[in-house]
């Protein structure tokens, strides 16, 4: 199955009824965006998590991505690119997180870890510790193809087959054309190609 | 850039990358390839899938949160309502009343400007002093003993002494027939 390129706005009534909320939240309705943050938090949450992998503080961001939101959703000119607007928060609120954090890590003699989750001792009976022992797998091996990636291709990539969102969406949040966007989305998977270790995982999950 | 291998006749791996970011920006040849060839239609399938899963996963295995986004007054209220930042602001605000409030008093005193003439007054003689140390370093009790008080050479005197280079005549000074001839 490809990447869908519309995930959360499937159909044009579910388009129209987006647009209706956005519409009545940008005109101070706070019942329509509470309505908007039950639709995205899920996806925003996620996206901060798979860019700094620290469960609280993607938390935190995630609050802090709709109370802007929130703020400034009466500039928002147009309702149907409500998805994208708000993943452009999200991206530069990532961006400053983790430039915040590298001012931090100069001054102290080791920079905090992710987050470690409490090991299992029985983790070969266990299948939760079977699952964890998968989950820890899968997240080095995507550091593993972030590292070998520029930071546009990350973004790219990223956005693209992590997040579920279409080229055109890309554009619009990095505000870059798309044949830009493609163009990195190519360098991108030419790398991921290569990396055995992550495609490998992939195969054997699908197999 | 199309790498469609021609003796295979398939499609090369950049145009299964190119095929995965966006089948229609392949050239028509090869789209119409694509369409055909169930091989290459597979292999583009195959790779899509692996990117797919790579989502599924993510979603799986990123943690749930714990917390629900809420939009508390105080939340929404923005920075500039902030009680903390309002009192932060009022005391910067009072403590430059309070700077500037001193200098303007300060600047207004009675006897500010005699105190100003003063000081000036001193300066110049300050500089003054300066002058004569740099014409003559000597304290004025060894400008007595060296007889040098008072002492005012005239421009023809220094002259003698130490004539000027350009004033040197080539011939001896006692010539007075005009310029000697080699």
């Amino acid at each position: 199955m490809t990447p869908s390129t519309h995930n959360a706005t499937g159909s044009q009534d579910t388009e129209s009824q987006l647009t209706q909320l956005v519409e009545k939240a940008r005109d101070g309705n706070r019942l329509a965006f509470n309505q908007l943050i039950d639709r995205y938090q899920g996806d925003i949450y996620r996206m901060i998590y798979y860019r700094i992998h620290r469960q609280m503080d993607a938390e935190d961001l995630t609050q802090d991505v709709f109370v802007r939101a929130y703020r400034s959703i009466s500039r928002l000119r147009e309702p149907q690119r409500f998805r994208s607007w708000l993943y452009t928060i999200a991206v530069n609120r990532v961006n400053d997180y983790l430039r915040k954090k590298r001012v931090h890590s100069i001054f102290k003699s080791s920079d905090e870890g992710p987050e470690i989750q409490p090991e299992a001792d029985d983790r070969r009976e266990n299948p939760e510790a079977l699952e964890q022992v998968l989950k820890e797998d899968f997240w080095r091996q995507v550091g593993r193809i972030a590292q070998k990636l520029s930071k546009m291709e990350r973004e790219v990539f990223m956005l693209r087959f992590m997040d579920d969102l279409n080229i055109a969406e890309i554009s619009q949040i990095l505000k870059k054309s798309e044949s830009t966007i493609k163009t990195h989305l190519y360098r991108a998977l030419a790398k991921f190609k290569k990396e055995k270790g992550l495609r490998q995982f992939l195969q054997e999950d699908l197999a | 850039m199309s790498d469609y291998n021609t003796k295979t006749s398939h499609l090369g791996e950049n145009d299964i990358l190119q095929a995965v970011i966006d089948e229609t920006d392949l050239p028509r040849r090869l789209k119409q390839h694509l369409n055909e060839c169930s091989h290459c239609r597979l292999e583009k399938e195959r790779f899509a899938q692996e990117l797919a899963r790579l989502g599924q996963l993510a979603r799986r295995y990123a943690p749930e949160p714990q917390r629900r986004v809420t939009l508390t007054a105080d939340r929404v209220r923005g920075p500039f309502m902030n009680w903390k930042f309002a009192l932060s602001a009022a005391a910067v605000a009072a403590a430059i009343i309070v700077v500037w409030a001193t200098v303007l008093i300060q600047s207004q005193q009675p006897g500010r400007v005699e105190n100003l003439a003063q000081n000036m007054i001193e300066a110049e003689r300050l500089m003054t002093e300066i002058k004569g140390l740099v014409e003559n370093a000597l304290p004025p009790v060894y400008l007595e003993i060296v007889g040098e008080t008072g002492l005012n050479p005239d421009e023809e005197f220094i002259e003698f002494l130490i004539p000027a280079t350009e004033d040197v005549p080539r011939i001896s000074v006692l010539t007075t027939k005009g310029p000697a001839r080699c």
